[in-house]
């Protein structure tokens, strides 16, 4: 995690950490995630108050030292502006959103691609929705969420499709504003 | 993030569970989404599978058609931020931002708005042939109610209107399915969700 930036972004650990952080956590928040071909959403309603979050459902690989490094260099803030979003999962540092769609050379929505369900792509955007709703340091939710019609499938492909998607990370950080 | 437990069910659904009728009557959603349109019919909450489907079209593609008339028109591309604002612009049924073709202002609302129609008119008719009431051109007659939702909403709400004069668009329309959802989850008991763990 890259600290040298001070209130650049919130940290939520999980994987190797998540023992230790599963015994602090407090009732499980319920999450509705509709991740889109071209925008997903996510809203939660903790203690009866909604908050919901739109943003494109672009991911594209990106490095935030990168891009840190760039502004600086153009006199621009260091800081990322609200609604850009940058997740760390296992080293790999990701663009999601509108930072994908604007400052990531291979930044894919996934369009008409079925595999993106369970291929990582909508797991990243769950990340990054979640993470950015939800104030507290560590979490648990429970998800409900919608397959298109021809996809969605109750004998086959719903197994296949949720038990990957919500598979835990071995670690995993997100670096937003919103 | 620790994940507990994952319900899924199909697209559509959610906004049924909170914009629908709670009667065991016939009830319909067309979600159209930026590139997709999701045709949803239930009894009730119960998906009825044959008058469920989807297809390729949504707002995506009124973007593209404006930015293909455009660069035929004037030799330039629109910009992301530009096709943003100018759908932007219409959904809100305001005025578009200036766009500029060697320093002057250009208007190009009535082009956005013949591709809409375009696009809607491909919408309804795709419609109309998985829905169709009878030989009459009726169309999801036999609905209690029919829910317009998707941020296709916005734009394509009044042409499908003229085929389905009893459609509804719920307030939000664009986070419809969301909200749904979370009602869902929220309504659905402990010993449920036990048996939804990954």
């Amino acid at each position: 995690v890259n600290t040298d930036s001070v209130q650049m972004y919130s940290t939520i650990p999980s994987g190797i950490y998540r023992n230790k952080e599963i015994t602090a956590m407090t009732e499980p928040i319920v999450f509705g995630l509709d991740p889109g071909n071209s925008e997903a959403t996510g809203v939660v309603a903790p203690r009866g108050k909604g908050s919901v979050l739109t943003i494109p459902s672009a991911v594209g690989a990106g490095s935030l030292r990168e891009l840190t490094r760039i502004r600086g260099g153009t006199g621009q803030h260091l800081r990322l502006e609200p609604g850009e979003y940058v997740l760390e999962v296992d080293g790999s540092s990701t663009f999601v959103g509108r930072l994908a769609l604007e400052q990531s050379a291979q930044a894919s929505t996934a369009r008409g691609d079925v595999n993106r369900y369970w291929s990582g792509h909508t797991l990243r955007l769950l990340m990054v929705l979640a993470g950015t709703l939800i104030k507290e340091a560590t979490f648990t939710v429970r998800i409900v969420t919608g397959l298109p019609v021809k996809v969605w499938d109750t004998e086959a492909t719903v197994p296949q499709v949720s038990a990957p998607c919500v598979e835990p990370t071995s670690s995993s950080s997100i670096d937003k504003r919103g | 993030m620790h994940v507990e437990g994952v319900m899924v069910v199909m697209e559509g659904a959610g906004a049924l569970a909170v914009h629908g009728l709670a009667e065991d009557v016939p009830q319909a959603v067309i979600d159209i989404g930026g590139r997709t349109t999701e045709l949803f019919w239930a009894q009730g909450q119960r998906p009825t599978l044959p008058r469920c489907t989807s297809f390729e079209r949504g707002v995506g593609d009124v973007a593209d058609a404006l930015a293909a008339w455009f660069l035929s028109q004037y030799g330039r591309e629109l910009a992301p931020r530009e096709l943003r604002d100018l759908l932007w612009s219409y959904a809100q049924r305001k005025p578009h931002r200036p766009i500029f073709v060697d320093g002057q202002p250009i208007q190009i609302g009535d082009a956005l708005r013949r591709c809409v129609r375009e696009v809607g008119e491909d919408i309804r008719s795709r419609i109309s042939r998985v829905w169709r009431s009878s030989e009459h051109g009726k169309v999801a007659a036999d609905a209690a109610r029919v829910l317009a939702i998707g941020g296709g909403a916005y734009y394509f709400a009044p042409l499908l209107r003229e085929m389905l004069p009893h459609l509804d668009v719920p307030r939000h329309a664009e986070v419809a399915n969301a909200h749904g959802y979370l009602a869902i989850g929220q309504q659905l008991p402990e010993r449920v969700w036990a048996r939804l763990r990954p």
